[in-house]
């Protein structure tokens, strides 16, 4: 088992502001990493770097094994994404959508067509396929991008807070989508949220980053033991959080 | 199931630089999202003809009815003519009719009159005289230049033409006094003719040879007389000698004592002496009379001939003077005849000429600002994120973007040529497939140089911010408002380095012209030239990079 994602030094800096410092991390295939942090800590930052979107300012990332800047077409096949913005072509209707990714990522038609099906069933948008996606709600398109991310069978998928709007129906069937297609399917999970809770349920294993560093890394139960026990009881997942994280306005 | 066995199938695809079914998809997925936009679509379409309706009626039609004032200070025959002039010209209306400058200010002030129009007084003496120029004063509001350059030029061509009616009806006057002149001329000639006709050459010679006779005859007999009064001298021998026959009386005394010859018979010579004398003398008298005549005579033969030479050469010269000014007269007022002739066809109208020019105006316009909407837009939308994460290279998403705008702005532009067919009559002299293509190459410029405009920009607002830079030079010099050939060098030059100049000389050359496609190969090859060299430099430039 190599690792899915593993960055050595990652560095990205806009100008003087850095937005990721340093960052040095190990993603083994198959887990469900959550990656927490204040909002501005360099999540967003580090996933685009990790999906090739922002070409890093130092440092190495291997992605699937492919290094990000020598072997991006390598990392973009493989990878799958849920990007905090929706990304979707709103004159499109999802169906359309979804063929325009999927032939872009070569897939065959008739792959497309199937696929396409099967995610919108899932998502609850196969009954307004033929609809344009501008006018859909915030949950629907969110619901979208989950399909479109999925759709040419990613092997790492990076899902940057892809529950922030939505309604805790369908947070909880998004989670359990998200925890199937990891436990069933064996596909990686990179997993940003403020939900701590979510993030406790879902994450194998966690990742903290604050101020454009990462400040800690482990499965949640070993993080709740980095901080002391809070009248005799075990912290919850936020307690760590709050402990490790400065406020960041 | 969805699974992850799908992306590890494709990994040993290998990513093409220039993905055609990717660019397909690209293309249909542009052409989705044009669709899909009614509104935009829409104004895409009504946009060309909308431009082609406004330039078509604002270019068919000379300005009608351009208020004016007029001040008529003169009130004179000669200025209600020209004020008469002045209504028949449709171009402007005189509106108001006022008696002063200040109140026709006045209305120029209020945006009432575009122009006022002020015959002074003394217009019609001056024009009735002619000892100085008649005047007339426009003044024309400037707020609106090609209006205020419109009414100008129509007024200074109605006082010029009114000017030259003038002149014409003066002319015509002087003719008919040069002609009631050199009639009287001819009519002084004829009667001199007569006159000396009376007195000719043969009858002043007749005279003169009668003259000459008499005087001859006068001569012999006052030799006869001489030799006769030497004869009775010779008889009176022994006379002294001294005796002046001239002067008898004196050599009478002196003679008194002379011995000889009786004196009776010497008395006698003497009588005969003088008698003779006083014939010589009489004699002598009529010569004088006789060469005074001759003298006159031939003086009147000289004046004769003179007169007779100098009126018929007067005659002649005054009617050729006559002839050449009644050629001329046309001629001098108007040295040069304008006549324009269709230099392409017949019939050609304005919108003609412009289309070519809006043609390439509407691609540079839809391609840039489409490009601008799939790239620059997409990236502040994110939808660009979604295809930059997919194995699809910048080449083929820009080339894909690239033929989608070039493919839509050449369909648009052709809608607009029918649209201009169809409104406006517009006919094509040069061949329709020559004309396409040199459409397609240069939407494909366009959206070049869309695309290195984006790959500088990170939004659609920096996006319009920078291509604004562009556009409106190009639209200025595009030659649609404005003619480049009378702009300074240093616009020229500017336009010679805009691949607009190239594509509306190669539309026009084609449309207009009729050249076919060897004729504007240049054009086409500097417009390919540019297409490449811009695409490769947005490829260069171009960051896949979201910030």
């Amino acid at each position: 088992m190599g690792y899915a994602i593993e960055t050595k030094g990652l560095t990205k800096k806009y100008g003087n502001f850095t937005a990721v410092d340093n960052l040095t991390l190990k993603v083994e295939e198959g887990e469900l990493f959550g990656l927490l942090g204040p909002n501005g800590a360099g999540k967003t930052t580090t996933i685009r770097m990790l999906t090739t979107l922002t070409r890093p300012t130092a440092g190495e990332a291997r992605v699937g094994g492919f290094d990000v800047l020598k072997e991006a077409g390598k990392v973009r096949t493989l990878i799958g994404v849920v990007p905090q913005q929706f990304a979707l072509f709103d004159e499109l209707t999802p169906v359309e959508n979804m063929k325009y990714i999927g032939e872009l990522y070569g897939m065959a038609e008739d792959e497309i067509a199937e696929h396409t099906r099967e995610l919108l069933k899932i998502v609850g948008l196969w009954d307004k396929k033929d609809l344009q996606a501008g006018c859909f709600s915030g949950g629907m398109k969110q619901h979208l991008s989950v399909a479109v991310g999925l759709l040419h069978e990613p092997s790492i998928l990076f899902m940057d807070e892809p529950t922030i709007g939505l309604d805790p129906h369908s947070r909880i069937a998004l989670r359990e989508l998200t925890r199937k297609l990891n436990e069933e399917h064996g596909i990686t999970v990179v997993y940003t949220t403020h939900d701590m809770y979510e993030a406790d349920q879902l994450c194998s294993r966690i990742g903290i980053m604050n101020l454009a560093k990462l400040v800690e890394v482990g499965t949640p139960d070993e993080l709740k033991k980095k901080i002391p026990r809070k009248a005799g009881r075990l912290p919850s997942l936020e307690d760590v959080f709050t402990a490790l994280t400065t406020r960041n306005e | 199931m969805v699974g992850k066995k799908g992306s590890q199938a494709r990994l040993n695809n290998r990513e093409k630089l220039l993905d055609f079914k990717k660019m397909r998809a690209i293309i249909w997925k542009n052409w989705l999202v044009m669709k899909g936009d009614r509104m935009r679509l829409i104004s895409m379409l009504i946009f060309p003809v909308l431009m082609i309706s406004i330039f078509g009626f604002a270019t068919t039609g000379s300005p009608r009815g351009l208020p004016a004032a007029l001040v008529d200070e003169d009130h004179s025959p000669a200025s209600m003519a020209l004020s008469q002039a002045l209504r028949a010209v449709n171009a402007i209306s005189i509106r108001y009719e006022v008696g002063s400058q200040d109140e026709a200010k006045q209305l120029m002030d209020a945006g009432h009159a575009k122009a006022m129009i002020l015959i002074p007084a003394g217009f019609g003496d001056a024009l009735e005289t002619g000892a100085t120029h008649a005047r007339v004063v426009v003044k024309v509001d400037e707020s609106d230049a090609t209006v205020a350059q419109m009414v100008r030029s129509v007024l200074q061509q109605t006082v010029a033409a009114y000017s030259r009616q003038q002149a014409l009806a003066k002319l015509a006057a002087l003719q008919a006094r040069q002609q009631a002149a050199s009639q009287a001329l001819g009519q002084g000639a004829a009667a001199l003719n007569s006159i000396s006709s009376q007195l000719t050459y043969s009858s002043l010679q007749e005279e003169k040879k009668t003259l000459q006779q008499i005087a001859s005859l006068l001569q012999s007999d006052m030799r006869q007389a001489d030799e006769q009064i030497l004869g009775i001298k010779n008889q009176i021998i022994g006379f002294p000698e001294s005796v002046d026959v001239m002067h008898p009386e004196g050599t009478f005394e002196t003679n008194a004592s002379h011995s000889g010859g009786p004196p009776a018979a010497y008395d006698e010579y003497l009588a005969q002496i003088q008698v003779l004398e006083a014939r010589k003398a009489v004699d002598a008298q009529a010569l004088a009379s006789v060469y005074q005549l001759l003298a006159e005579n031939a003086a009147q033969q000289a004046t004769n001939s003179v007169s007779a030479a100098t009126s018929a050469e007067t005659a002649a010269a005054m009617n050729a003077a006559s002839q050449s000014l009644d050629d001329g007269a046309q001629v001098i007022l108007e040295p040069i005849a304008y006549e324009e002739q269709p230099a392409y066809a017949q019939g050609r109208k304005q919108i003609d000429f412009l289309l070519p020019a809006i043609i390439a105006m509407v691609i540079f316009q839809g391609a840039t600002m489409g490009m601008g909407r799939a790239l620059a837009g997409e990236k502040k939308d994110g939808s660009l994120t979604r295809v930059f994460l997919t194995p699809t290279s910048n080449a083929t998403i820009l080339t894909g973007t690239m033929l989608f705008y070039s493919l839509f702005e050449s369909l648009r532009s052709s809608f607009l040529v029918f649209t201009a067919m169809i409104l406006f009559g517009v006919t094509l002299k040069g061949s329709l497939l020559v004309t396409l293509l040199v459409i397609i190459i240069f939407s494909a410029g366009c959206t070049a140089i869309g695309l290195l405009l984006s790959a500088l920009s990170n939004s659609q607002e920096q996006y319009t911010a920078i291509s604004m830079l562009v556009s409106l030079p190009t639209m200025f010099l595009s030659g649609v408002f404005l003619p480049v050939q009378t702009m300074p060098p240093i616009l020229q030059g500017l336009a010679e380095v805009l691949p607009i100049s190239y594509a509306a000389t190669a539309l026009r050359g084609v449309m207009i012209k009729g050249f076919d496609l060897a004729v504007v190969m240049p054009q086409v090859l500097i417009l390919t030239a540019f297409t490449i060299v811009f695409t490769a430099i947005a490829l260069v430039v171009f960051k896949r990079e979201i910030a």
